[in-house]
């Protein structure tokens, strides 16, 4: 009678003892860990630096097509601005400007090529070879020992589109990039009520009149400093930036490291047709003396 | 009596296991994504590698490449790259980024680090 009365207890202790070391042995011991991934599968920091390696490569080899289909890898809808963000957060982190300014380039190549927007094919390897285990998600095939061996894919670039890499000895600069030259100094400033936010419109040109991108514009006001880019926004104009103002604040920016300083900027108030104040923005124009 | 109480112990406690495995395995193993670099399949590591050949090419800093490469596999670079030079012939690769490559390996070879560095 007694074993009776305890046995349903005995049958629960064991089944969850078990259930103890199962899940301590899945999820602790030996979780499931994937391998033969595909980029659309990196953690933040290494989809970054993949990111950063793209832009790299096509630093050296000028060849866009590549550049946008190892950045489909990646999965992501808007290539462009993950470019610009990326190589807005390294410009801010010493060592990093030329991986900075690479993205950006980047990212203003595809958007002058019209590109940036992927279709979500977010791996065009997949579709060459469907057998491969990257484009769905297969967890038996992904459980610790693949029996995929590596697939025989040919080269992301496809062999018909030579590389116009011109040798693979030296280049010593890939953009004709701003100039240690002269330093920018203020040509105009209006206030542009048309602007649809309280933004610091930034032109930045050089002596000849050329518009220059990827120029860093320090802004700074009581109690913070910022800073954007130049050449984010071609559309606009390759030497355009812009900075959105906190209205009532008062800012002071810098083009370039020794460019001169402006300050007193704050957004204005303007007033519609309707008689209804709203703040305006700021139109600067720079130049090289 | 006894006996019998321990089968049923030990199929309480393997059907407990079986629960807690696919538990772990099936319905909520670790997501998709938030892979390191070192997971990826063979030929996006060798197009990775290339990249830091690429840009090797530009900068001709073997230190920052071995730091790039390190993300990828933990053997040292030189032979990285060698393995990566012969997975892209068989791939198909171009002969110029073969060179690439080669570039890169020599650069390594020829790279001296600093004391207490990584070779």
């Amino acid at each position: 009678m007694s074993e009776e009365n305890h046995s349903p207890v005995y049958l629960i202790t064991g089944l969850l003892l078990g259930l103890v070391m199962g899940l301590v042995y899945s999820l602790a011991v030996a979780p499931l860990s994937y391998k033969d991934t595909d980029p659309s599968a990196l953690r933040a920091e290494d989809r970054d630096a993949y990111r950063s390696m793209v832009a790299l490569a096509y630093a050296a080899d000028a060849n866009l097509e590549r550049a946008l289909s190892r950045l489909a890898l990646l999965g992501e809808a808007d290539l462009r601005g993950e470019l610009a963000a990326q190589a807005q957060r390294l410009m801010a982190e010493p060592g990093y400007q030329s991986e900075a300014r690479a993205l950006a380039q980047l990212s203003l190549a595809l958007q002058t090529a019209g590109g940036g927007q992927i279709p979500p094919t977010p791996n065009p390897l997949a579709t060459q070879n469907p057998a491969t285990p990257v484009a769905t998600l297969d967890l038996n095939a992904a459980v610790q020992t693949p029996t995929t061996p590596p697939t025989p894919i040919p080269s992301q670039t496809p062999t018909e589109t030579p590389t116009p890499l011109p040798t693979f000895t030296l280049r010593p600069t890939f953009t004709p990039l701003p100039t240690l030259g002269a330093p920018f100094v203020l040509q105009s400033q209006a206030e542009d009520c048309a602007a649809p936010l309280p933004l610091i419109q930034v032109e930045v040109i050089d002596a000849d009149g050329t518009p220059v991108p990827f120029i860093r514009v320090d802004v700074t006001w009581d109690g913070g400093t910022d800073y954007f880019l130049t050449g984010l926004y071609p559309e606009q104009s390759p030497g355009y930036g812009d900075y959105e103002m906190t209205p009532g604040t008062v800012y002071t920016l810098r083009v370039g490291e020794s460019g001169q300083l402006v300050g007193d900027l704050t957004a204005p108030s303007c007033v519609d047709g309707n008689g209804t104040t709203y703040w305006g923005g700021l139109r600067l124009i720079f130049t090289q003396p | 009596m006894r006996k019998r109480r321990m089968t049923w112990f030990l199929i309480a406690i393997a059907l407990g296991l079986t629960l807690g495995l696919v538990y772990g395995y099936v319905l909520r193993p670790v997501p998709y994504e938030n892979v390191s670099m070192d997971s990826l399949r063979q030929d996006f590591r060798t197009d990775y590698i290339l990249m830091v050949a690429q840009a090797y090419a530009l900068d001709h800093d073997a230190a920052l490449a071995l730091q790039r490469l390190s993300r990828v596999d933990a053997v040292p670079g030189v032979r990285l790259v060698q393995e990566t030079i012969i997975a892209a012939q068989q791939m198909g690769y171009s002969r110029l980024d073969i060179e690439v490559l080669a570039v890169l390996m020599q650069g390594l070879q020829d790279y001296v680090p600093p004391l207490g560095g990584q070779p």
